[in-house]
């Protein structure tokens, strides 16, 4: 009961923590929202700013006053917004001209905040063109501005389609990319996110590792094999061979070269666990599995190309992080099996280990795989 | 002024005007990283991680934590809305996760939400009480409320629970606050000893800075100055570090020195105490231009500063009301000793000495040994004619740290030398 009360009051903070307005004394930075279309002659703009920050560009700092005192001042101040707000989001046409701003509609937003709409005229843009916001010094210092681009262009039936995409700018990183909406020139931007950077050959390793410990179901393959191999050397060619083969799909699937689908990968591997538990209860385990492991090994390989392709692998660095995410997986490898080996040897010169508990194990591991394998049908 | 755990300048989301929805803050939590950032690679790779394992809060947590770090290394606060939204992320897929809470209490901490932050780590604590982020966060945000005992009670536990350079400097900090300057040195010694992190350069060149301002309070500017140039070794432009040398090569009358110490520290993170005294030296070295700019600098941060630009204003005598409003204002929200005292200069600058004397009484409460609250004390008290108390005041700031401040030893003395000493 007290357990569920604290986690009601947990919640409670949080949501509170995240849902009510902050208190006027804390020091606010500020957010806004720009919606940036590119339109026949130019670009319309849909800003949001807080009321506050807003208000305190004018005479009076509206901010803090009722509701439509504020809107009123704001819209006796348009002079001001315009200038030192609109004016300075810069973009250029095509021949380098600046695309003069004005300020159209100013007013409450829904959310209780300032609304504006511009417009930017221009003799017509390049395909693309890298706007540049220059107002932060209008705005609270360390001021984000969240902008939304969109742009429209003929599908493959011909009527308009629009795709959108989403970009954080701030003093430091101040541009923006805004795709042409000219129908006739362009291709709608990615509704993807700006293609992400990179991690460095070290983050790769870092995930690599990060991978192999998180992945418990090649762990538990990896342990199935462990439990009935108590000759190093034999374990040591056996991890050798899962290593070669997975290696090798992994490499194939990163670079393009086979690509099965992900439920298919997944599926195999929750059936390989199932059946290496299997055959652990038979005599053949303890003899060298190298063509099973092999095979098993290049369902794997497709598992992890998997996780590296949701890491977002950069197309240039391909080769060296797809090595150094290898790498990682194999450190990570080698560190459960140092760590697991000894113990299990030790475990091994007990009566009941061959007996008992490995039978166990075995049959616990066909199981695990066996529900892994329904969840991911 | 030894500044407390919390870094000094900062901020807090005001998404909500405008409707942020979760996406907003999935892309400001992933939002592109600077070329220059100190933690880029930890930024990249968390930020990875975090892609392919959406669903994991954990995940989520770990980009927040790294902007947080990279708020602290830089001077733009508005890192802060990127972990605030790192957080948010987190508690939309879990409500309750502990270690989000602790985000979100530090991202409070660092807007100066000092209640809240307090109140989000109580929270945590009450289900998790060995918590040790929470317990670090209660204690700052406790310190900063004015609630001594609380802070000092978590940072004990903290000791007991995870000792290291967090929980050693919060002591070593808390122990100089109450006066006990030997303890206050024994647990920065441990808490250096603890800084042996390679990833953690900014927290060794913080904890080093902390002690060289132990020496700094104790007169010794020589020992302050050696370890302000410790710290700079282990973190280049390191904006603290710069500003103590730059008070160190003002009391030592070596201006040209502070105002390149200064100018450095200024490029590195302004701040309003910072640009204050670049004002001061570039007066004294008739740069008429240079004190201009900074002193515009001082407006635009004091937006973010109210203690700081108070303390200026009262400094120059200048539009007192002000000064008291805006103290006033941070007391609101902070009941530290700094704000009291910030409050009391401004009140004896005003000419309210009765007021300013029971807010410089409460600074110095505790038995903190800062010339600068001593000399504040003993000003007001001889203004409203309590000649000895204020003038055994003045002398002891003097004989604890006879170049606390030029301007202000140089008044001190002016004071003693009217009353007869």
């Amino acid at each position: 009961m007290r357990a569920a009360l604290a986690t009601v009051a947990l919640v409670a903070v949080a949501a509170l923590a995240c849902l009510l307005p902050r208190l006027a004394a804390a020091h606010a930075i500020g957010l806004s929202r720009g919606e940036y279309r590119a339109v026949a002659n130019g670009v319309q703009a849909q800003m949001t700013f807080d009321r506050a920050e807003l208000g305190a560009l004018l005479e009076g700092s509206p901010g803090d006053a009722p509701e439509a005192a504020a809107v009123f001042a704001l819209s006796s101040s348009r002079g001001v917004i315009e200038r030192r707000i609109v004016q300075r989001v810069r973009i250029v046409d095509r021949g380098g001209l600046p695309c003069p701003g004005a300020l159209l509609e100013l007013g409450p937003s829904d959310q209780g905040g300032v609304a504006l709409t511009a417009v930017y005229r221009c003799a017509g843009l390049p395909e693309t063109t890298s706007a540049v916001i220059e107002f932060w010094d209008a705005l609270t210092p360390g001021h984000r501005h969240l902008v939304l681009t969109e742009a429209t262009s003929p599908n493959e039936t011909g009527s308009p389609s629009s795709a959108s995409a989403q970009q954080i700018v701030y003093a430091r990183q101040p541009r923006f990319t805004l795709a042409s909406l000219s129908p006739a020139t362009t291709a709608p931007p990615s509704t993807a996110p700006p293609a992400a950077e990179s991690p460095s050959l070290l983050g790769w390793l870092t995930l690599g590792i990060e991978h192999i410990l998180g992945g418990y179901d090649h762990l538990l393959f990896l342990l199935a094999l462990v439990i009935v191999m108590p000759v190093l050397k034999t374990l040591a060619a056996t991890v050798s061979v899962f290593t070669l083969a997975h290696s090798i799909t992994l490499a194939l699937a990163t670079l393009g070269v086979v690509a099965p689908p992900t439920s298919w990968v997944e599926c195999a591997i929750a059936l390989s666990i199932v059946y290496v538990g299997l055959e652990n209860l038979t005599a053949r385990a303890s003899s060298p599995r190298f063509a099973l492991v092999f095979g098993f090994g290049l369902i794997h390989g497709f598992g992890f190309a998997g996780a590296l392709a949701e890491l977002g692998l950069p197309v240039a660095a391909a080769p060296t992080a797809l090595l150094s995410f290898n790498a990682g997986v194999e450190l990570g490898q080698l560190a459960v099996l140092a760590v697991v080996f000894p113990l299990v040897q030790r475990l091994r010169r007990a009566a009941w280990f061959g007996p008992r508990a490995v039978p166990a194990f075995s049959l616990a591991t066909a199981l695990a795989g066996a529900v892994w394998f329904f969840e991911r049908v | 002024m030894v500044t407390s755990a919390t870094t000094p300048a900062s901020a807090t989301a005001t998404g909500e005007a405008l409707g942020q929805s979760i996406d907003d803050a999935r892309a400001l939590c992933l939002a592109t990283v600077p070329a220059d950032s100190r933690v880029r690679s930890t930024l990249l790779g968390s930020m990875a991680k975090a892609r392919a394992f959406a669903d994991r809060p954990d995940a989520w947590v770990d980009v927040g934590q790294a902007w947080m770090r990279q708020l602290r290394s830089t001077s733009d606060s508005g890192y802060a809305l990127h972990a605030d939204a790192c957080a948010r992320v987190a508690l939309e897929i879990a409500p309750d996760q502990r270690r989000a809470l602790g985000l979100l209490a530090q991202v409070r901490l660092d807007a100066h939400d000092f209640a809240r932050a307090r109140e989000i780590a109580q929270a945590v604590l009450s289900r998790e009480p060995d918590d040790a982020s929470a317990l670090g966060t209660s204690s700052d945000a406790a310190l900063e409320l004015g609630d001594v005992a609380a802070a000092t009670d978590a940072a004990q536990k903290l000791i007991e629970l995870a000792p290291g350079l967090g929980a050693y400097a919060r002591a070593s900090y808390l122990r100089w606050l109450s006066g006990d300057e030997p303890g206050a040195l024994e647990m920065a010694r441990l808490a250096i000893d603890s800084a042996g992190d390679p990833d953690e350069l900014d927290a060794r060149a913080w904890i080093l800075v902390q002690t060289a301002h132990l020496f700094w309070h104790r007169g010794d500017v020589e020992g302050a100055e050696a370890g302000y140039r410790m710290a700079l070794q282990v973190r280049p432009e390191y904006a603290p570090a710069l500003l103590g040398l730059g008070k160190a090569a003002i009391a030592t009358e070596r201006d040209r020195d502070a105002a390149e110490h200064l100018g450095r520290a200024l490029a590195a993170h302004a701040d309003v105490e910072t640009a204050a005294l670049a004002s001061e030296v570039s007066q004294r070295l008739n740069d008429a231009a240079g004190a201009a700019r900074s002193e515009a600098m001082i407006e635009d941060l004091g937006r973010h500063d109210r203690r700081g630009l108070a303390l200026w204003l009262a400094n120059r005598r200048a539009d007192p009301a002000r000064a008291i409003e805006l103290a006033r204002g941070e007391l609101r929200v902070r009941g530290d000793i700094y704000t009291e005292d910030a409050l009391g200069w401004a009140l004896y600058a005003g000419g309210q000495l009765g007021e300013a004397e029971e807010h410089a009484e409460r600074a110095v409460r505790l038995g903190t040994r800062d010339a600068l609250l001593l000399y504040h004390l003993g000003a007001i008290r001889i203004g409203l004619g309590k000649v000895a108390a204020g003038k055994a005041l003045l002398e002891q700031a003097l004989r604890q740290n006879p170049r606390f401040d030029r301007a202000g030893a140089a008044d001190a003395r002016r004071l003693l030398g009217r009353v007869g000493s």
